[in-house]
């Protein structure tokens, strides 16, 4: 019975106290406005539970201004040695950055994969351009990067509207022709591809290699 | 006055300059060492927390930006201090035998607590036994209640400076501070006999 009633009385207590304290505080610091100040010296005088905490706290602050202050055992200066340890390297510095691009690199490397850019396309041709007078304008077909498959017959390379003069005509051209004709090669070159997938994962396990192995130490636990 | 100096040597050492950087660490390493000793209990610790200190905030120079170049060191200081202490309730390697034994003999430390003004002669062995009291009150308290009484009862700082360095809110700085006060008046009630005459009650 006694101990429910001890309980209730402390909680009572410490509801009275959340209530008060920060007006206590202040003032004790001496902040308090005028008419809170007046307040509070009203309460003061019915209140045991405030008068006692100011007391209180005044008594702590009295005892704790008067703890001396401790001298240190010894320098804490820095050596020249230690700074040159403690020198973050531009490799340190680097190593902030490195876990940031693998993260980058993977992310690319998945979602080229999922887009399936990884996956060589079937042939597709394109015939692009077809101009009967060598000095007209072309077409402006874009990037046409045709290598040396089995269904290429030239190169052209035209980007936007690019005069052909005769002789330009004559290099990119089929020579025998008056008519420029270009074709678009198939866009299948899937080794092409396959080696920058390969490249990308290689540079990923790079970064992530060297980001775990240069990582910055956590603090506290530097030893010098 | 004293913060325009103070502001050039912080430059010099974030240029590199290795001297300004000591130059920093004297002028604080009092103050550091202080709030260790009395946030860790323990000479050595404190010792080994305040070089562990001045390495990070070394560091770290660069990621200064201006404000109080004390407050910042100090809030470095207390982020480690908050690290040993969380390894420490990890591993608890003390006993509670040793504790009170590490709190004696940081007691011991300040004997020359609560000298009179009065030039009253107090007992050696009462002020021994309170400045024991007194610390031993002060590791009662939980972490986040003593370092804000520490900073403010022990070593006079601000409530914005605290704010800073604990990186609570004002509200919880005041009411941290109202809280750890009466909890160390709790503890020393229990041996009033010790307190000193203009004091005791």
């Amino acid at each position: 019975m006694n101990k429910p009633r001890l309980i209730k009385e402390w909680d009572e207590t410490e509801a009275h106290r959340d209530q008060w304290l920060p007006l206590l505080l202040d003032f004790q610091d001496g902040t308090l406005g005028a008419s809170e100040r007046a307040n509070l010296e009203k309460h003061l005088k019915e209140c045991g539970i405030c008068q006692s905490d100011l007391d209180g706290m005044r008594q702590t602050v009295t005892l704790l201004h008067r703890l001396p202050e401790q001298t240190v055992p010894r320098s804490f200066a820095i050596s020249p040695l230690q700074a040159r340890r403690l020198k973050p390297s531009p490799i340190y510095r680097f190593s902030e950055f490195a876990a940031a691009i693998a993260a980058a690199l993977l992310i690319f490397a998945f979602a080229f994969d999922l887009a399936g850019t990884f996956t060589p396309a079937p042939p597709v041709k394109q015939a692009v351009v077809t101009t009967a007078d060598p000095t007209a304008t072309l077409e402006p077909v874009g990037t046409l990067a045709i290598s040396g498959d089995n269904n290429t017959t030239g190169a052209v390379q035209a980007l936007g509207n690019v005069p052909v003069t005769p002789q330009t005509a004559q290099a990119t051209a089929t020579p025998t022709s008056a008519t420029a004709t270009a074709l678009a090669a198939t866009q299948s070159s899937g080794p092409d591809l396959r080696v920058i997938e390969i490249a990308l994962v290689i540079a990923t396990v790079l970064f992530t290699v060297f980001a775990v192995v240069s990582r910055p130490r956590a603090p506290g636990r530097l030893k010098i | 006055m004293q913060e325009e100096p103070e502001d050039l040597v912080v430059a010099a050492a974030q240029s590199g300059d290795l001297a300004a950087f000591n130059q920093l660490v004297s002028n604080h390493e009092q103050r550091v060492y202080n709030l260790a000793y009395r946030m860790l209990n323990d000479a050595e610790a404190a010792a080994d927390a305040t070089q562990d200190a001045f390495f990070q905030a070394y560091r770290a120079l660069s990621q200064y930006r201006g404000g109080s170049f004390k407050s910042w060191l100090l809030r470095i200081a207390s982020n480690i201090c908050y690290d040993r202490l969380r390894s420490r309730n990890r591993r608890p390697t003390t006993s509670l035998d040793e504790m009170i034994e590490e709190a004696e003999k940081v007691g011991g430390a300040d004997l020359g607590l609560l000298e009179d003004h009065q030039s009253d002669p107090v007992d050696f062995a009462t002020r021994r036994e309170l400045a024991r009291e007194l610390a031993q009150a002060l590791q009662s308290l939980p972490d986040e209640q003593r370092i804000v009484v520490i900073l403010s009862d022990v070593q006079g700082m601000s409530y914005d400076e605290i704010v800073y360095i604990t990186g609570a809110s004002l509200g919880t700085v005041k009411s941290r501070i109202s809280r750890g006060r009466l909890k160390i008046r709790e503890y020393l009630n229990k041996s009033k006999e010790l307190l000193p005459g203009d004091l005791r009650q």
